[in-house]
């Protein structure tokens, strides 16, 4: 029982909410300065999105906990907020302003979560006069191996974290498996000199495929490639160089039907298009500063059977079907493409009702101070 | 475009299936992988190239780009096989220049750049009006001259490579041609032979096609991906033919492997270096000589026959794959076609 008295009065402490805002204040600092090597993506999930920070030394493989992550911060905080009011306070109408300022916070906490667990970001690349019921996640890669019927194309799709070198995948529609011989996570691809090819089928015969080191840059990508071999009931078919480069896919003729496979940026689908009709960029005059950019978009959904222009930009998203769309770039060679960040956050709105209940919280508590200062000053 | 979508399967593990509508032509100048690593990923989408135009030396062909060309080009040699100029524009390497150079210096086997030697391996060239920077490696296996420049955050690499006493002689055409490059021109048609515009990579530029004459009853179809054309042909009886050309770098993995592949394709055994003559026929062109590859498969009545036609550094692949029957009646008129081409 004194032991989880113990963990009780741990999790229940002032102390540990102490700890946790000091240990969030050095992660935040660390975090920040950590961009500078590793990028935003990077320090995002090295140091916030993780349960420990960890040092290796050297060039070991050793991994050693230096610092609380992001995830472990968070809940533990949520914990201690959550067991602090059950343990100490009780409710009189005095405290019903800190009772509503810290249903707040813990609902802020809780709505990072859903944020963190739900949120899919991709983005919408279009040209004028363009159509598109995809957008695509700007950071991982899928391999496909996509089948065409009459009227619909059907796509197997195995995501990045899957490929590695030498591992086998397959799946239960396939009449092949799909073994990988080589990884590449950050390559390019140059044509191909006098030495073996990379691949015995398709573009590998033309091309030459080099790793180069990661990037963590924020203007820039790593582009994987990979040499993918596929095996059917009789052996080997041959080995494909695959890579994000190639802007289409390869076929695979196989048992007298037709696949096509490759590697593209993973791509969400959507039961409506969005159609550009115009793209604006202004610049301020004499600079290449912009000034204001706006896409004006026709979305069609022949589900609900609306058929609508909207006019997206800066500060103005359109939010449809559960996703907000934001103007939020161009093409410096094109001034007729837009991109169109696509952000899918079921729990958007918890920041929003985490606020009110704060604000409404602050307003209770101090108006209750103020209008006990006024009666006493009257008396 | 039908807008059907049906999730047929989810995230397990990794792994989605779905279906989606077909989709349809290639939007407006998507620039393809272009400069897939400079792209800012917060921006979304990878980034257009600016249209190429540029004026051909006297002696120099376009050829039919693939993969990431933006363009290819075939460099008359009178004494040997011909040179080979590609544009290639790739991220924003110029960071990791050593890198690339060793690249090139790797294929001739010459030995690596050093910080210390890499400044003194290149001169400042002019290209479409701007300072670039050009490499000219020669060795035994042969020589590479690339012109290097930056433009709009994408670099371009114009790698021409052959034999060393032929890249010498073409090296002041090769040099007006970078003066020529235009970066900036409107995407119109070249008014006469001696102009191009780039097409974008990884297309089979149909303008880059030979001028063939396609035989009566055949019907063009769209090409598949790494299609230079494609033609359906049907007989009286129902039956149906396909007939493909595709154009591959090299001599596209070799014959007897390439032979294996079809046979598979048309569900036949493998064959052995030792069959070859059987199904290989010598087949004359008016440029030189070609193969005719014919494969049968009885049970099934199904017949393939290939031309396998060498052009420069590439090979150009016309193959008709149908009913036996039908494949027979159109033997002659896909013989007439392919020499049509003029290869």
């Amino acid at each position: 029982m004194k032991i989880i008295e113990s963990i009780v009065d741990l999790f229940t402490s002032l102390k540990l909410t102490v700890f946790c805002l000091v240990a969030a204040i050095v992660l935040v600092f660390v975090g920040t300065l950590a961009q500078v090597d590793l990028g935003l993506y990077q320090a995002q999930e090295k140091y916030f999105r993780s349960l420990f920070v960890y040092w290796s030394p050297g060039e070991s493989e050793l991994q050693i906990p230096i610092l609380p992550g992001g995830y472990l911060l968070g809940f533990v905080l949520l914990l201690n907020l959550i067991g602090a009011h059950l343990k100490r306070f009780q409710f009189s109408s005095k405290k019903a302003g800190i009772f509503i300022i810290h249903a707040g916070l813990i609902i802020l906490l809780l709505g990072q979560f859903f944020t963190e667990v739900f949120q899919v970001e991709s983005a919408m690349r279009l040209t004028e006069g363009q159509t598109k019921n995809y957008s695509e996640n700007q950071r991982n890669t899928e391999l496909v191996v996509v089948t065409s019927g009459e009227e619909t194309d059907r796509v197997i799709s195995f995501h990045q974290k899957m490929l590695k070198s030498h591992i086998m995948i397959e799946h239960p529609e396939l009449p092949f498996k799909i073994k990988i011989n080589q990884w590449i996570p950050n390559s390019i691809i140059a044509e191909r000199g006098p030495n073996a090819p990379p691949a015995t089928r398709g573009l590998g015969l033309s091309y030459d495929v080099h790793g180069v080191p990661l990037t963590y840059k924020m203007d820039e990508r790593n582009v994987p490639s990979a040499i993918v071999e596929l095996i059917g009931d009789e052996g080997s078919l041959g080995t494909w160089l695959v890579s994000f480069y190639f802007d289409r896919l390869q076929t695979v003729e196989y048992e007298g039907k037709e696949y096509k496979i490759g590697l593209r940026l993973i791509r969400y689908y959507k039961p409506y298009t969005m159609h550009l009709i115009d793209f604006r960029h202004d610049k301020y005059m004499g600079t290449d500063i912009p000034k204001n950019f706006s896409s004006r978009v026709r979305v069609r959904n022949p589900e609900t059977e609306e058929d609508k222009e909207v006019l997206i930009y800066m500060n103005n998203p359109l939010r449809y079907e559960g996703e907000t769309y934001y103007q939020a770039g161009f093409d410096e060679n094109d001034d007729r493409v837009t991109i169109l960040q696509v952000v899918r956050n079921p729990s958007w709105l918890v920041p929003y009702i985490s606020c009110i209940l704060v604000s409404l919280g602050l307003i209770v508590q101090f108006g209750f101070h103020f209008n006990k200062f006024l009666r006493k000053r009257k008396a | 475009m039908a807008l059907s979508l049906a999730f047929v399967g989810c995230d397990q593990n990794g792994v989605r299936v779905y279906e989606v509508p077909k989709e349809e032509q290639a939007p407006p100048a998507p620039a393809a992988a272009a400069n897939p690593h400079g792209d800012n990923p917060h921006m979304g989408g990878m980034a257009s190239l600016p249209k190429l135009t540029w004026t051909l030396p006297e002696g120099w062909s376009e050829l039919p780009s693939a993969g990431i060309q933006a363009a290819n080009f075939s460099i008359n040699n009178p004494d040997g096989q011909a040179s080979r100029l590609t544009v290639v524009p790739l991220p924003d390497l110029m960071a990791d220049e050593k890198e690339i150079v060793n690249l090139w210096r790797e294929s001739l086997s010459l030995p690596p750049a050093t910080d210390e030697t890499l400044p003194g391996m290149s001169e400042p060239t002019d290209i479409a009006g701007k300072e670039g920077k050009l490499y000219r490696f020669s060795a035994e296996l042969g020589a590479i001259h690339v012109a290097v420049v930056k433009h709009a955050g994408v670099t371009w690499f114009f790698k021409m490579r052959g034999d060393m006493g032929h890249m010498d002689s073409e090296l002041d055409s090769f040099k007006s041609f970078l003066t020529s490059v235009d970066f900036t021109a409107a995407p119109t048609p070249p008014a006469g032979g001696m102009t191009g515009m780039a097409t974008s990579p990884g297309s089979a530029s149909s303008s880059g096609n030979p001028n063939w004459t396609v035989p009566a009853g055949w019907n063009e179809e769209a090409p598949g991906p790494m299609l230079s054309a494609s033609f359906g042909v049907s007989g009286s009886s129902g039956q149906s033919a396909k007939i493909t050309v595709s154009a591959l770098g090299g001599n596209a993995g070799g014959l007897l492997p390439n032979i294996n592949r079809w046979c598979g394709q048309i569900g036949i055994a493998p064959i052995t270096e030792g069959d070859l003559d059987s199904v290989v026929s010598p087949l004359e062109l008016s440029s030189g000589s070609a193969q005719l590859v014919e494969l049968n498969n009885e049970s099934q009545s199904q017949t393939m026959v290939v031309a396998i036609v060498p052009v420069g550094a590439r090979t150009w692949f016309y193959k008709m794959l149908g009913d036996t029957a039908l494949v027979s009646e159109q033997r002659a008129p896909f013989l007439e076609f392919v020499k049509s081409a003029g290869q």
